[in-house]
This record gives structure tokens, C-alpha cells and sequence, in this order.
């Protein structure tokens, strides 16, 4: 395949957020969180920096001997605002489309809400099953990375494939500025590439990329790693045990990146003000964390033990303890640490400690930053432990959520009777999928597939339930108000799009008359999948019984 | 935009929708109505009428040029629609057949459908009722429809004929 610049671009969007579908299709997600972005505000005594202070709609200025510096009053019309779905739209239509149609051939539709614009391309079969063979395994940005033949292609292709990424994704936001202080003002504005938690592969791949291709330097790396987010287990105790996997994000200074341009237009808006700022401020360090992160841990920089650093949902390679960005960088294949550990006199204590020259008794020194860990952990729990207060349930009506546990049990049993496998069933309405399956302490094994479909398709109802051996999965949805046609149809549309083995309707109450009569005329209205049919079930709390129900 | 002030306009908007179609005559517009429980001169001799028993934002009764009276579904959302959403109405049009059945939202379909409204395979059987009729749904606000929002995909072009 002859590569191109539209290509290459496409390329780059499809890393960033793409779908490879069948019948010649690839979708690209371009996601916008709010409607309005807003730009950064100068303060217009001194032009430094102005902010919003917690529960304030006015701004203040960075600037401390400023007189804007004392209580914020400046208007906040100060800020450019941009109007983001207008802008993708647009962008995506006028620029976008036609920029990919000058090189390649295909026809396209787009779906846009309120949070996001999808565009779907239908390839000719060549440049299909040539993507596809270009990412494979991968089918979708969850598990992409730049393939490896975008290495050799042209300068202008490579930049038009990071174009891609930027615009599928790139982030300029005013928020982003990290306290530095240049020689005009203060505060450094970032962008950054955001990347699905899931994809261990992409952010090192991304960094690895630009340094090698075009020596640029990478700011920092936020891995959504759990010593990296949640080092000292704030999170964690407070029952937000995934938390930690938030997205990934790969933070660099706009001012070594003016070769790239994204075309959607609120964003490149942004990318000039950002850049604008920072150039005005001026900085001259380049803070690259390559090498300069990349050296002995001290003592105070080790992270506590994380209960969830084992879990079954991280990157394999990186389910381990670390204390610095750079050790998942290594772990996760980037040449740059790599090439220093290739160096350092022993290849463990480097990876483990940062160390790069020969010590005596490196083994004491790997056990040493080992044991610190685990006793801030042991720390930290103990002075948990001191502070915790018992917390009184109020007492109140039956609520849905009350019946959830009862369910999952129930549900363990069924699957149980029905197959003869031990099944894995939870709510997800105490914890999503991902974090489910983040606690199991068992290999994810063969049902990881199905979480995956479940994760991609956003599928939530109240219970699902896993068989252990194969791919089935099972749905509860709970009512405690009697059954009619808005409570099947709520269940229905889960069980189209996901298909389960087996999909139960529950309620404490009734279930009503039109629903029984509904059914009665026209049975196909429960049916779906191949000639499956949801299931309706009376729960009886006090047996914690479901008694399933004939239409 | 405020949810009345959102009733309202989807409420002008299927109005004018219906005006601008030569073989539409619209009879009467019932709010949160639950059909089959009301007496209503026409309504009383459509057999499908009597099926509606359950509550849509909108059921618009229409007469067509042949004389046949049809009915027209709407529920209308502040919010993005989702799967649930979309799964209620398919129950409803499935038991009556309506001519139109109208998912309306200011925001459009909830991300959660990104991956599958563009999956024929998924997307095709989740919206359609019966032969050759599927549950449309879009966003609407002061600017009219926004096509790009229009879903099913199959659909789009001839919503798109309609208004």
C-alpha cells in the first residue's frame, strides 16, 4: 500500500479513537465533554495569569504584587469561548473530510449529540484490509498503538499522523497550566494526548514516537496507574477502588510542537492561545521527563503498597508495584529508559530503584525500597483504622439497591443450576464493570471477552452475571414497582444490543396486567436475539427467592 | 432550555411536521394520555388504539388521504437517549404499529450508542418495528432538527424527504 498523507492522518485518527468495522467501515469518535470551552484570561493591569477561585464566578490575578492579585473581580468575558459542537462539526465537514478525500476514496455519514461527533467511512476493500492488517489484533483504539511500518514512512505523513492523534486525542485546555514561573508572567500552559485506561500501549508508544522521529520532549506522562494515581491510597480507602484508572494522559508544552496542527477548529484556537501565553511568558527549559526523571527513587518518593496494583485489569506488564512514571514507561516498551537500563550495572536495581552503578549488596537495596512500601501501606491503613467512625444506616423504605444483593446470590445459584458453573454475578450499581472485574483476584481469563463487548457497548443493567468457562453472561434488571411495558422495554433494548444467555425482569410488586395482556397478543415483544425471551421473576426478600413468572 | 420550553417546541415542531405532509391531517394531539383508557369517537374504532396501554410524551392522531386514521409516537427528552429510551419505544411500536414513532432530545443519542448506531447489525433490529418501519430518533432544538443527529442511519434520508 502506498502511503499518503490522508493516510497517514487516518491513520493517526484511528490510533487516537478509532473503530475497525466490518463491511469496509471505519469509525472515528471525536469527543467534546461540554458544549463551551472556555480560553485562558490575562489580567488587564500586568497581562500574568488569571484564574477563577473556588466558588467564584470572577477572576483573579496569578500576579501577587498586582492589585487584581487581592480579591477577584476581573469579568470573566476576559475568556474566549468556544462553542464545541459547532466547531467539530464544522471542522470535521470543511476540513477534515475533504483533507481525508484528498487521498483516499470513500463515502461517510456522521452521528453527532451533545458530547461527541462520529464519523463512519466506508474504505474501498484494499485500504481496509490494509488497516486492519495495520492494527491487528487491534479492532479499536482500546488496545491500539502507531503500528510499527509508521516508522518508515515520509516526514509530512508523520506529521499528518500525529494531526490524528491530535484531533481524535488531543486536548488544549486552559486548565492544563502547571505553577512555573517565566520571564514575563507565570503559569505554563500543557496540551495533552488523553488515552483510554485500558490501552497500557498507547502513551509509550505516542512518546517513543515523537522523540524518535522528531525529538520532541514529552512533559510528563500521567499514567492511570494505581501507585502512580493514587500513591498514597486516599482513593483507594474511601471505596473509590478504581478510581485510579482514570484515562492516561501525555502532557507536553505546545511550544516545541508548532509543526502540528489539529483541524478542528475550537481545539487549534485553543493550541494558539495556549501556545501564545506561553511564548509571551516565556520559558527555556524544556522539562523533558526523559532522562531527567529517570534516576535513583529517594526514599520519601516511595509509593505505599496499592491493594489494586495486582489487579487483573492492568496491562499484565505493569501489574506490579512502581514508584515513578518511568518504570511503566520501561515496563510498557519504551527504548528511551530502555536504552539506560541496557547501560546501568545491574538491570534489575535500576528497574526497581532507579540505580544505574554498581553497589554493594544491590540485593538489600531492592528488599529495602520493598519493605518500605509495604509499611506505608501497613501506615497508612493503621492510621485509617485510628480515624475511622462508625457510620449508622438510616433506616427508610425499600429501595431497589436493596434487593441487588439478595440478586447477585440468587444469580450465582441459578447460573449455577442452570450450567453446573461457578459464575461470577455483581450490581453495578456499587461498582462499573472495569472495577469488577479490577477486584477479581482470579486470571480474567476467557470472560474478559465478554466484559470487554459489555465495556465497548456501555451496557449497565442492574445485575450481570459471568460463567466462568465460556462467554455467557446473564442480565438482571430490578424493579420494586410492578411490571409494565416501560419496565420490559427498559430491559429490551440491553438485551438487542448485547444478546445475553439469559435476561430476568424482577419486581417485589406485581407484575401488571397490560404487560401480561402485551405479551399474551404478541410474544414477540420480549423476544430477542436468536428466538430468546426475557424472563419475568417475583422476588421474595425475606426467602430471598425469585419465583419465576409464565407469560 | 427549560423542559416547557422544550415541550413546547417539539409540540410546534411535529405540528408543522405534520402540516407539511400533503397526505397528513392531524385530528388531535394527546399529552401523557394513556390511550386505552379514554373514550374517543375515532380511537374507539381503531383496534390498534386499544393496544396503547402505556403513557408516550405525544401520541398524535393523523388521518391519511385514504380515510385511515394512523397515530404518530412521541417521547421527548432534556436529556441524551439512551438504550433504555429506546427500548421502551420499541415495545410501544411494537404492540401498535404506529406511522412515526419519534425519539426527541435536545441533546441527541447518549454516547453510550456511539459503537452500535453505526453497526447495521445492532442498530437495525434495535430500531425497527415492523417491516420496513424503524423508531427515528434526533435532536431538536430552536435551529430545527439537526440531521447529523438522525438515527437509525438507514432512515436519515428519507426523514430528511420528510420535513
Amino acid at each position: 500500500m502506498k502511503i499518503n498523507t490522508s493516510i497517514a492522518y487516518l491513520v493517526g485518527l484511528i490510533t487516537g479513537k478509532g473503530y475497525i468495522e466490518e463491511n469496509n467501515q471505519i469509525s472515528i469518535e471525536f469527543p467534546f465533554v461540554n458544549k463551551y470551552i472556555e480560553g485562558i484570561a490575562h489580567c488587564p493591569v500586568c497581562g500574568y495569569l488569571a484564574t477563577k477561585p473556588s466558588g467564584s464566578d470572577l477572576l483573579k490575578c496569578k500576579n501577587l504584587t498586582c492589585i487584581n492579585s487581592k480579591v477577584a473581580k476581573l469579568d470573566s468575558n476576559l475568556k474566549k469561548i468556544y462553542d464545541q459542537p459547532e466547531a467539530f462539526n464544522k471542522s470535521i465537514r470543511n476540513e477534515i473530510v475533504p483533507f481525508l478525500e484528498s487521498g483516499i476514496d470513500f463515502s461517510f455519514n456522521f452521528v453527532s449529540n451533545s458530547t461527541c461527533t462520529f464519523l463512519t467511512l466506508k474504505l474501498d476493500s484494499i485500504l481496509h484490509t490494509y488497516l486492519k492488517e495495520l492494527f491487528d489484533p487491534a479492532i479499536s483504539f482500546t488496545s491500539t498503538s502507531i503500528p510499527s511500518e509508521m516508522w518508515n514512512i515520509q516526514e509530512d505523513e508523520k506529521i499528518e499522523l500525529i494531526n490524528g492523534l491530535l484531533d481524535s486525542i488531543g486536548f488544549a485546555n486552559a486548565g492544563g497550566w502547571i505553577p512555573r514561573d517565566g520571564l514575563n508572567g507565570h503559569g505554563r500552559m500543557r496540551i495533552y494526548f488523553q488515552v483510554i485506561n485500558r490501552n497500557y500501549k498507547l502513551p509509550v508508544s505516542i512518546d517513543n514516537y515523537l522523540r524518535g522521529n522528531f525529538n520532541l520532549p514529552i512533559q510528563t506522562i500521567d499514567w492511570g496507574h494505581p501507585n502512580i494515581r493514587d500513591g498514597n491510597l486516599a482513593d483507594y480507602l474511601q471505596g473509590k477502588k478504581s478510581a485510579y484508572g482514570r484515562e492516561h494522559q501525555v502532557k507536553f508544552y505546545p511550544e516545541y510542537y508548532q509543526q502540528f496542527k489539529f483541524r478542528i477548529s475550537s481545539k487549534q484556537a485553543l493550541f494558539q492561545e495556549l501556545l501564545q501565553h506561553n511564548l509571551d511568558v516565556g520559558f527555556s527549559d524544556k522539562e523533558d521527563w526523559f532522562p531527567n526523571a529517570v534516576k535513583e527513587i529517594p526514599v520519601n518518593k516511595i509509593k505505599a503498597t496499592h491493594p489494586m496494583e495486582q489487579n487483573p485489569m492492568l496491562d499484565s506488564k505493569v501489574r506490579t508495584h512502581v514508584d515513578a512514571l518511568w518504570q511503566v514507561n520501561l515496563k510498557m516498551g519504551c527504548s528511551f529508559v530502555k536504552s539506560l537500563q541496557d547501560q546501568a550495572a545491574n538491570k534489575e536495581l535500576f528497574e526497581i530503584t532507579g540505580i544505574s552503578n554498581d553497589i554493594l549488596e544491590p540485593q538489600t537495596k531492592i528488599d529495602l525500597f520493598r519493605k518500605i512500601s509495604n509499611q506505608k501501606k501497613l501506615d497508612i491503613l493503621e492510621n485509617r483504622l485510628s480515624t475511622k467512625k462508625t457510620v449508622q444506616k438510616s433506616k427508610g423504605k425499600e429501595l431497589e439497591i436493596d434487593t441487588y444483593p439478595v440478586l447477585v446470590k440468587w444469580l450465582e445459584q441459578y447460573i449455577y443450576q442452570q450450567t453446573g458453573e461457578d459464575s461470577f454475578s455483581f450490581d453495578t450499581s456499587s461498582q462499573t464493570l472495569f472495577h469488577f472485574f479490577s477486584t477479581l483476584k482470579d486470571d480474567v481469563g476467557s470472560f474478559s471477552e465478554s466484559y470487554i463487548d459489555l465495556e465497548n457497548l456501555s451496557i449497565r443493567p442492574d445485575i450481570v452475571g459471568f460463567t466462568r468457562q465460556n462467554k455467557d453472561f446473564y442480565f438482571i434488571e430490578s424493579k420494586i414497582t410492578s411490571l409494565g411495558l416501560k419496565e420490559l422495554g427498559q430491559i429490551i433494548g440491553y438485551c438487542y444490543v448485547a444478546n445475553p444467555k439469559e435476561a430476568l425482569l424482577v419486581t417485589t410488586k406485581e407484575i401488571s396486567s397490560p404487560l401480561i395482556k402485551a405479551v399474551a397478543r404478541n410474544r414477540e415483544i420480549i423476544k430477542y436475539g436468536d428466538g430468546k425471551e426475557v424472563k419475568f421473576g417475583k422476588l421474595n426478600m425475606s426467602k430471598a427467592q425469585i419465583d419465576l413468572v409464565e407469560l | 432550555m427549560n423542559k416547557a420550553e422544550f415541550e413546547n417546541l417539539v409540540e410546534n415542531w411535529v405540528t408543522q411536521f405534520i402540516e407539511s405532509d400533503d397526505n397528513l391531517t392531524l385530528c388531535k394531539t394527546f399529552k401523557n394520555t394513556n390511550l386505552a383508557k379514554i373514550s374517543h369517537p375515532i380511537l374507539d374504532q381503531m383496534s390498534t388504539a386499544k393496544l396503547c396501554d402505556f403513557n408516550c410524551d405525544f401520541v398524535l392522531l393523523v388521518k391519511e388521504k385514504t380515510g385511515e386514521y394512523r397515530l404518530i409516537f412521541i417521547n421527548r427528552f432534556p436529556k441524551s437517549i439512551g438504550l433504555k429510551d429506546i427500548g421502551e419505544m420499541l415495545i410501544y411500536a411494537k404492540i401498535a404499529k404506529p406511522l412515526y414513532a419519534l425519539l426527541i432530545s435536545l441533546n441527541g443519542h447518549s454516547s453510550e450508542i456511539n459503537n452500535m448506531v453505526t453497526n447495521n447489525q445492532i442498530s437495525a433490529p434495535l430500531f425497527q418495528y415492523d417491516t420496513n418501519k424503524s423508531i427515528i430518533l434526533f435532536a431538536l432544538n430552536n435551529n430545527g432538527v439537526q440531521k447529523d443527529s438522525i438515527l437509525p442511519l438507514n432512515s436519515r434520508d428519507f426523514f430528511i424527504a420528510k420535513f
